[in-house]
């Protein structure tokens, strides 16, 4: 029982001489810190005394002393320390630094490697401390302890960008010369090696030895290329040097992958050879990446304010992730383009006045399997055509051509890639009307009820952005049709007392011209063998028709014309209004010459019934239109 | 007298026969493909070269002012590919095979043809058919046959050959007759209008006998323009 309360006793009073000593020593740590400045780039937690000449530092910090963030944590620090007494001083002397675990953090700041601005006060003031003079001095006048770190996760932070971690990583700061410090940065699963030559300037050369970058990595480049490493967004592995003295910097990133700027789909991998001249010019000379369905031949010559690039791709795959490329396509919903296809494209695209203009100048051609528009079901196949820019930044297509609807689309134009105002011409070459009734007719009662083969073709032009501006003409005819039994010629024929049960098919020519929402028939012809109707108005998009129409029977023989003309040219006016859907037809004998020939209609078409007269009231037409 | 009556009946069924086998239209069907009433392309596909073909059949038709029995072959090419693709008229052939055995490999009668006349659109080809990069073209090609009097051919062997820059591509597509009587053969329906008479992507169906071949004036664009008046 003595004995044990003797060793409590013991024990504690060790115990308090151990934190006598420590709390000692710390406070003479932060007083030299203190005396030379390093107070400011370091900071640490505790501080505990291993040996006789071993002291343990936990949770240190070094500070950026522009900026005061910390640039680097280390979870255990062992000083080995030399300590002589100096005027019956102890003067501790630092032999060496060994980290393990910790963290630390690249971010270029201010102009520098806040890391390296960090390191190199930390340097200056171990330099100092090691001096036998009071002053503080640099660190390249004495010679410096060795500095190991092991085991830490190195992050590079770059805003915007993924942080890109360098686990396990060991860092050796040494003394090349009495004028240069040499930083190996060796990361952990072969994520190469990053040597950094330091002189009283700071940084002067980075060499790199299969160095895994990211993103994040090469905005870190000094050569001041941020926006091209930003626009290009490159990962792989390099080998470089990089002079800061001369600026200049050459290399090759193998395994590399591209993120380049607009481009939603990763290129790579490729190995991309680069340099940058004393005129901080880097050019990448012919880089072949890689990407889902071909390869692009990649050519730069980029400057801070100016830069020119050309792409090559020939003979690819075509894949609907290319489409992507097109600005606003994510808004085609109604569109369903499928993989499969092939296409070209060379392009020479120049950034200059700052990057602020640019110019794209070349052409290629491409074809594509299919193209669904899933709203009306109408389906491109084999769709095929040729493209070029020029110099005044216009898009022209000379010819694009499709399979649909059992013929044939065709269309070329221009498009201001600027001012975005197209011109399109479009030719339809005997399409089945049959199969674009979806497009015409929504109601599934009168399904199959339209045939005929449509060609026709429009002249367009407009502004892209401003579907007001839209305008249009064209003409079209429809051969072999079949529209009598559409709910607007059923009316018609209603109207007229006429059959629906009418054989023989029927033919429409149709001058038309397309404004705001509207498509406007300037003359509309439909002939068929019993009757003839001609006329004009329009369809609006959301359905709603406005057509005035005259008919004419069709007779053979001179009586036939005769009564044909008469009728055509006096007798009775078709108003058709409403939906296309759901019209309203009505029939408005022509007053001045109307009642003689009245009897004269009723006797051709055989119906005692008095014609109808429905002219609509204003509020009706206004009803209508919508 | 009855020996008389029976040679004119003879003579009359004879020259029945006979009218009835040049009015006779021909339709058909590529090998191997069920047939329809709606015209079937055979598709020959690489990977920069799409060449559908299309047998309108063989009909009778004034040619510089003779009937003559004709073939009839459109083609649409699409070249898929940055360079251009040639198509040498004497390239293109026909073997008429006038009465194929199908458990026979041999011929038994062919006639092998070259093109009367080839036509893209409006233009009138010569020795060579150029299909631009990116670009779709479309052909009528007429073999014109020699002997009138041959049976409507129960096969057509059509071969055509093209040069590119990555080499010469070739086909070789044949069609079978639809046999006469046959529910699939395209009805007889009236043509629409005087110009053109599509249906189910046939021409003209139900004519044996079609007018002078000729290119006709037409504002309307068309893949084909040289028309016949039914």
């Amino acid at each position: 029982m003595r004995i044990s309360l003797f060793l409590g006793v013991l024990a504690l009073g060790l115990a308090s001489a151990a934190l006598f000593l420590n709390d000692s020593l710390s406070d003479l740590l932060r007083e030299q810190m203190v005396r030379f400045d390093l107070n400011h780039v370091l900071a640490f937690e505790h501080v505990s005394v291993t040996s006789k000449q071993k002291v343990l530092v936990l949770n240190a910090t070094i500070e950026d002393p522009e900026t005061e963030r910390v640039v680097a944590s280390v979870d255990q620090l062992e000083i080995g320390l030399k300590i002589p007494w100096t005027g019956g001083l102890p003067v501790p002397e630092v032999q060496s630094i060994r980290g393990r675990g910790g963290r630390v953090l690249l971010r270029y700041e201010e102009g520098e490697l806040s890391f390296v601005r960090g390191l190199m006060a930390l340097l200056d003031g171990i330099g100092a401390l090691m001096s036998t003079s009071s002053e503080p001095t640099t660190s390249t006048e004495s010679e410096l302890p060795e500095l190991y770190f092991e085991d830490l996760e190195v992050v590079v932070y770059s805003e915007g960008l993924h942080l890109q971690r360098y686990p396990s990583t060991s860092i050796r700061v040494r003394e090349q010369d009495s004028q240069i410090l040499e930083v190996m940065i060796a990361t952990g699963a072969d994520g190469g090696t990053l040597q950094l030559l330091l002189d009283d300037d700071g940084l002067t050369r980075l060499t790199a030895d299969q160095f895994h970058v990211s993103p994040a990595v090469t905005t870190l480049d000094p050569a001041g290329q941020d926006i091209l490493m930003r626009g290009f967004s490159p990962t792989g592995d390099l080998d470089a040097v990089v002079d800061l003295k001369t600026g200049l910097v050459s290399g090759t990133l193998f395994n590399a992958y591209i993120d380049a700027a607009h481009v939603p789909f990763p290129l790579g991998p490729a190995t991309i050879p680069f340099q940058v001249d004393e005129n901080n010019v880097l050019r990448i000379d012919e880089a072949k990446l890689a990407f889902n369905g071909g390869d692009v031949v990649l050519s730069l010559e980029a400057g801070e304010h100016e830069a020119f690039m050309s792409i090559d791709v020939d003979g690819a795959e075509f894949k609907e992730e290319i489409l992507h490329l097109i600005p606003g396509y994510q808004e085609w919903e109604e569109v369903d383009v499928a993989d499969g296809g092939s296409f070209e494209c060379h392009l020479k695209v120049s950034l200059t006045d700052n990057m602020s203009e640019v110019s794209v100048v070349g052409g290629g051609g491409f074809y594509v399997s299919a193209v669904d528009f899933t709203k009306h079901g109408v389906q491109l196949e084999d769709v095929v055509g040729r493209f070029e820019v020029n110099e005044q930044n216009v898009l022209k297509f000379p010819e694009i051509s499709a399979r649909t609807l059992g013929g044939r689309f065709r269309t070329s134009g221009t498009l201001g890639l600027l001012d975005e105002e197209f011109r399109i011409e479009l030719s339809l070459e005997d399409l089945d009307v049959a199969q674009l009734h979806d497009v015409f007719l929504t109601t599934e009662e009168h399904e199959d009820d339209v045939a005929g083969w449509l060609q026709g073709s429009i002249q367009g032009s407009g502004q892209l952005q401003d579907p007001a501006s839209y305008v249009a003409k064209g003409q079209a005819s429809v051969r072999a049709g079949n529209f009598w039994d559409t709910p607007t010629f059923e009316q018609i024929l209603k109207v007229l007392t006429m059959s629906s049960n009418l054989d023989g098919h029927q033919r429409v020519d149709a001058e038309f011209t397309v404004g705001e929402k509207l498509v406007n028939f300037d003359s509309l012809e439909i002939q068929s063998d019993v009757l003839t109707l001609s006329g004009s108005g329009s369809i609006r998009f959301n359905g709603r028709i406005r057509f005035e129409l005259r008919p004419a029977p069709v007779r053979l023989g001179m009586v036939g014309k005769l009564l044909d003309t008469l009728k055509e040219e006096l007798l009775v006016k078709l108003t058709v209004r409403g939906t296309l859907g759901d019209p309203r037809v009505s029939a408005t004998p022509l007053n001045i010459v109307a009642r003689p020939f009245r009897s004269f209609w009723n006797f051709l078409f055989e119906d005692s019934s008095e014609p109808q007269s429905q002219e609509e009231s204003p509020a009706d037409e206004a009803a209508s239109d919508g | 007298m009855i020996a008389r009556q029976v040679a004119w009946l003879c003579l009359g069924l004879l020259v029945g026969a006979g009218c009835n086998s040049t009015v006779e239209r021909g339709y058909y069907a590529p090998l191997g493909a069920s047939f329809s009433t709606s015209i079937t392309p055979q598709q020959d596909k690489t990977a920069d070269l799409i060449v559908d073909v299309t047998c309108q059949g063989v009909y009778l038709n004034t040619v510089e002012g003779k009937l003559t029995r004709t073939a009839h072959i459109q083609l649409d090419i699409t070249r898929t590919s940055a360079t251009q693709v040639l198509f040498p008229v004497d390239g293109m052939r026909l073997d008429a095979i006038i009465d194929a055995v199908e458990d026979l490999p041999e011929i038994v009668d062919t006639e092998a043809l070259l093109p009367d006349e080839v036509w893209s659109r409006r233009l009138k080809m010569h020795e060579m058919v150029l299909v631009n990069p990116w670009s779709n073209r479309s052909l009528d090609i007429f073999f014109d046959f020699v002997d009138d009097e041959q049976p409507i051919p129960s096969l057509l062997r059509f071969r055509w050959r093209a040069e590119a820059d990555s080499g010469w591509s070739y086909g070789d597509d044949q069609f079978l007759r639809i046999p006469e009587g046959d529910p699939r053969i395209p009805p007889a329906l009236p043509a629409s209008d005087k110009e053109f008479g599509m249906r189910n992507g046939y021409y003209f169906p139900g004519y044996g006998v079609l007018g002078p071949r000729g290119l006709r004036d037409s504002v309307e664009v068309r893949p084909h323009y040289l028309f016949h008046a039914p």
